[in-house]
C-alpha cells in the first residue's frame, strides 16, 4: 500500500509539533526545524521551493514520530493492507470535514483520510483514526457487502439524507461497540436517540444495545435505518415521487390503470401504486401506454 | 522591555521596544449605527489585495455580526479570558477622565504585554499575551452572521419580554466592521523573531517585509485583534497594507492627494472616515481642533478605540451603537463609552455637520470648517433638547483646497410633473 501526503496538513502538522515541543522544552528540535525550513525561503524557483518543503516535512513527520503513529493504527486492520491500493492523508479545515472515504475505481482502492492539523496534538488521535480506519475496513470487506449508493424509490433528497444520516447513526454505533471504545458510547447514544426519536425508549435501548453487540453488516443496517423510515404522506403540495415537483393533484391507486402503473414500474422499479404520483405524471405514463408507432408515409 | 505612554489606557506601560512614533499617524472612525453589514468594504478588500491562491480564507477586512460572530471565531472573547486568567478580577479601570493624555481615566489592569510577563514557558517569555487560532476558526469569516441575543442569559428557551426595549433593546446585534488597526504598540511587531515588521516612520502603517517573514506565526498568536494572517502558498504572514499607494497619494484618481483606502472608499453606508493625524513627541495627538478626527475622538469624544485594554493603542475608532447595552459596550470601548453614546444619540450643530463627512470623498480630509445656517428643525430626545441647523460642513485636502462640501439637510430634489416617473 502506498502512502500518500497533503503537503499542507504536513506542513501544519509538523508546524504544530513543534511549536509543541518547544513550549515544553525542546527548544532545540524545534530550533533545527525551524533553521532548515528558513533556508528553504532562499529558493527563488516557487516550484522548487515547495518540492523542497514537502520534503521536508515529510521527514520531520517521520523524525517526530507522527507517520509511526499512523501506520501502527493503520496496522491494525490488514484489510486495508492488503485491499487498499493507496492511504492519502489530507487536510480538514473543520471537524465536521473530517474523516475516511475510499475511492474506487478499475484496479484501484484508494483510501483517502481527511484530519485536522489540530488532530495529531489531540488524545484522541488514535482512537478517531482507529474509527475511521474501521469504516474503511468494513467497505473492504466482502463480509459487510457494502453498497455506496443509498436508494429508497421515489423518495426526495431530504428523505434520502435523513436515511443516510440513520445509516451513519448506526454504523458509527457498531464500530465504537466494536473497537470497545466505552468514551464514545454516551455521544453515540445521544445521536442515535436525536435519529431514531419516533422508537419507544425501551425499543431504543434494545435497538442500541444489540447494535454496540453485535456486528450487522450493511444490508442489516440499512434495513434497520429503512424500517424505522415512514414515506412522505401525499399531502396536499408535496412532492411527486416521479417527477418531484410539489403538486395538489394527487392520483391515487384507484386513478391509475394497470397500464400506467406497469409504465411507472418499468422506469421506477421500487415505486408502488399506494405512493401515488401527481396527476400530470398520471396522465402522461397513462399515455404513454396508448401510443402507436409513428405512421410511415413513403 | 521599555516603558511607553499610552494614553488610551492613561497611564505608562511595558513594551518590548522604545516609544517611536511616525510623522503622521494612518486612523479611521467608523460609526457602527449606520453599518449594515453589507460587506462592500470585505469585497474592496478582497479584491484588490487578496485574491490569489493560497489567500482564499484570508480577509484583512471583515465585517462581522457580534456579540457573536468572529474572525477567527471569539478572537475577543478568548484574548479577553487569557487576560482575565492573567490577572483575574484586576481587568477594571478608575482614574477620572482628564485631558487627551487620559481621555477615558486610567486603565488599572494588564495589557498583553504585561501578562505575558508572567506566562513564562521553557522559551521564555512571550512577547504579548496570546493564542494560535485553529484552521477552522479561520475558516468561518461570516458564522452568526446577523445573529441576535435572543434570551436572558442561561434561560436559552425564553425569550426577552419587550426586547426592543428603549434606550438600549435587550435582543440586539451590530455589525462590526475591521481591519488591522496599525496600532502604535503593535503586538505583532514586538513578537516577530525575524524582526520583519515594521511601522513606518511617514504614516504610521504597519508593514510585514515579505523577504524577511519565515512564517513563524508568532505575529499571529500575538495580534490581539488576529489580524496578522498566514498564506500557506508563500509560507508568510500578510496583513492589511492600509493601501499605502492610496494614503502616499500615488493613485492617479487622487491626484496626487494621499486617499482613502479602497474598504473606506467602498462603504456605500458612510460609515468611514479616514485620516492621518499628526502626533507629540510622546505620542498623544497633537491638539488640531479642524481635523475631523481629532474633533470625534478628543473633542466630541464620540469615536472610542476597540479594546483598549489590550494595551496595544489601536488607531481604529468606533462610534458605538446606541441600542447595544451598556455593560457589553463598556468591555468592547472602554470606560468613554457612556458619554460617548449621550452625545452621539442627541448630537450638537458640530457633531452632527462633522458626520456629514464620512465617505463624502476618496481624498483623505484634513481639515474642515462649518458655515452656519439657519435652524431647520426642533425636538426633545428622552428629555434632551435637540436643534438642527442646516449647516454646511466643508473638507479640505492635504494641499488646502475643497474637496467636499455637504449641507446637514439632505436636499430634496421634486421632479417636475411631466418627469414624475422617469430618470
Amino acid at each position: 500500500m502506498q502512502l500518500r501526503y497533503d503537503g499542507h496538513l504536513l506542513e501544519s502538522v509538523v508546524f504544530l509539533e513543534a511549536r509543541r515541543l518547544e513550549q515544553s522544552g525542546q527548544a532545540a528540535l524545534a530550533g533545527r526545524y525551524h533553521a532548515q525550513r528558513s533556508t528553504l525561503y532562499e529558493l527563488a524557483d516557487p516550484d522548487q521551493r515547495s518540492d523542497g518543503f514537502f520534503k521536508l516535512h515529510v521527514q520531520w513527520f517521520r523524525e517526530l514520530g507522527l507517520e509511526a503513529r499512523v501506520l501502527a493504527t493503520a496496522k491494525e486492520f490488514p484489510l486495508i493492507e492488503e485491499r487498499a491500493t493507496s492511504l492519502m492523508l489530507r487536510k480538514a479545515l473543520a471537524k465536521k470535514e473530517e474523516g475516511a472515504e475510499l475511492f474506487v475505481r478499475p484496479g484501484a482502492k484508494n483510501v483517502v483520510v481527511a484530519l485536522r492539523s489540530e488532530r495529531f496534538l489531540e488524545d484522541g488521535f488514535e482512537p478517531f483514526l482507529r474509527h475511521e480506519f474501521c469504516h474503511v475496513a468494513d467497505m473492504l470487506d466482502d463480509a459487510f457487502g457494502y453498497e455506496p449508493r443509498i436508494e429508497l424509490a421515489g423518495a426526495p433528497p431530504t428523505e434520502l439524507a435523513l436515511l443516510r444520516d440513520r445509516y451513519r447513526v448506526l454504523w458509527d454505533i457498531t464500530i465504537a461497540g466494536r473497537l470497545k471504545q466505552e468514551a464514545e458510547r454516551a455521544a453515540c447514544w445521544s445521536e442515535f436517540t436525536r435519529a431514531f426519536s419516533t422508537l419507544p425508549e425501551e425499543r431504543q435501548r434494545e435497538l442500541f444495545d444489540r447494535l454496540w453487540r453485535e456486528r450487522p453488516a450493511h444490508a442489516g443496517l440499512l434495513d434497520i435505518a429503512k424500517s424505522s423510515h415512514t414515506r412522505a404522506a401525499r399531502t396536499p403540495g408535496g412532492a411527486c415521487p416521479l417527477c418531484k415537483f410539489p403538486t395538489f393533484d394527487w392520483a391515487g391507486a384507484d386513478g391509475l390503470g394497470s397500464g400506467a402503473v406497469a409504465a411507472i414500474q418499468e422506469h421506477f422499479p421500487n415505486w408502488r401504486p399506494e405512493d401515488g404520483c401527481c396527476g400530470r405524471c398520471a396522465e402522461l405514463y397513462a399515455m404513454s401506454k396508448m401510443a402507436q408507432p409513428p405512421t410511415l408515409f413513403v | 522591555m521599555s516603558n511607553v505612554y499610552n494614553w488610551q489606557l492613561g497611564r505608562p506601560m511595558d513594551y518590548p521596544y522604545d516609544a517611536a512614533f511616525p510623522r503622521e499617524q494612518f486612523a479611521f472612525v467608523f460609526n457602527l449605527n449606520r453599518c449594515i453589514g453589507c460587506q462592500s468594504c470585505t469585497m474592496a478588500c478582497k479584491s484588490t489585495w487578496t485574491f490569489s491562491k493560497g489567500q482564499e480564507y484570508m480577509w484583512w477586512n471583515n465585517v462581522e455580526t457580534k456579540p457573536y460572530g468572529g474572525y477567527p471565531a471569539h478572537w475577543d472573547v478568548k484574548t479577553l479570558d487569557l487576560l482575565e486568567k492573567a490577572n483575574p478580577g484586576g481587568q477594571s479601570w478608575g482614574g477620572t477622565p482628564q485631558n487627551a493624555k487620559a481621555p477615558y481615566g486610567q486603565f488599572k489592569g494588564q495589557t498583553v504585554f504585561e501578562a505575558a510577563k508572567h506566562n513564562v514557558s521553557p522559551e521564555g517569555a512571550q512577547k504579548a499575551l496570546g493564542y494560535l487560532p485553529t484552521d477552522e476558526e479561520w475558516a468561518g469569516a461570516n458564522r452568526f452572521e446577523d445573529h441576535p441575543t435572543g434570551a436572558p442569559k442561561g434561560e436559552r428557551d425564553r425569550y426577552f419580554q419587550r426586547p426592543e426595549s428603549l434606550p438600549q433593546h435587550k435582543t440586539w446585534f451590530f455589525y462590526l466592521a475591521r481591519l488591522c488597526n496599525h496600532c502604535s504598540y503593535p503586538a505583532c511587531l514586538a513578537a516577530c523573531p525575524r524582526s520583519a515588521i515594521y511601522k513606518r516612520p511617514e504614516d504610521g502603517i504597519v508593514l510585514i517585509d515579505q523577504e524577511r517573514c519565515r512564517g513563524y506565526r508568532k505575529c499571529m498568536e500575538a495580534c490581539p485583534y488576529k489580524k496578522s494572517l498566514y498564506r500557506g502558498t508563500t509560507r508568510t504572514s500578510e496583513k492589511c497594507v492600509a493601501c499605502y499607494p492610496r494614503v502616499e497619494g500615488r493613485d492617479p484618481d487622487g491626484g496626487g492627494l494621499p486617499m482613502q483606502t479602497r474598504c473606506m472608499s467602498a462603504c456605500i453606508g458612510h460609515i468611514r472616515l479616514q485620516g492621518l493625524v499628526e502626533l507629540n513627541a510622546d505620542g498623544t495627538w497633537k491638539e488640531n481642533r479642524q481635523h475631523p478626527l481629532y474633533y470625534l475622538v478628543h473633542v466630541a469624544k464620540v469615536a472610542l478605540p476597540l479594546y483598549p485594554q489590550f494595551g496595544t493603542e489601536p488607531n481604529g475608532y468606533y462610534i458605538p451603537p446606541r441600542w447595544v447595552p451598556l455593560p457589553y459596550l463598556r468591555q468592547m470601548f472602554g470606560p468613554g463609552v457612556d458619554a460617548a453614546i449621550e452625545r452621539y444619540s442627541v448630537p450638537d450643530r458640530e457633531l452632527l455637520a462633522v458626520l456629514q463627512l464620512f465617505g463624502k470623498d476618496r481624498r483623505i480630509c484634513f481639515r474642515y470648517e462649518i458655515k452656519q445656517g439657519p435652524k431647520v428643525f426642533e425636538t426633545n430626545i428622552r428629555g434632551k433638547k435637540f436643534e438642527m441647523f442646516n449647516d454646511t460642513v466643508i473638507g479640505y485636502g492635504r494641499d488646502g483646497k475643497e474637496i467636499a462640501r455637504i449641507a446637514v439637510e439632505e436636499p430634496v430634489h421634486v421632479r417636475p410633473a411631466q418627469h414624475a416617473n422617469s430618470i
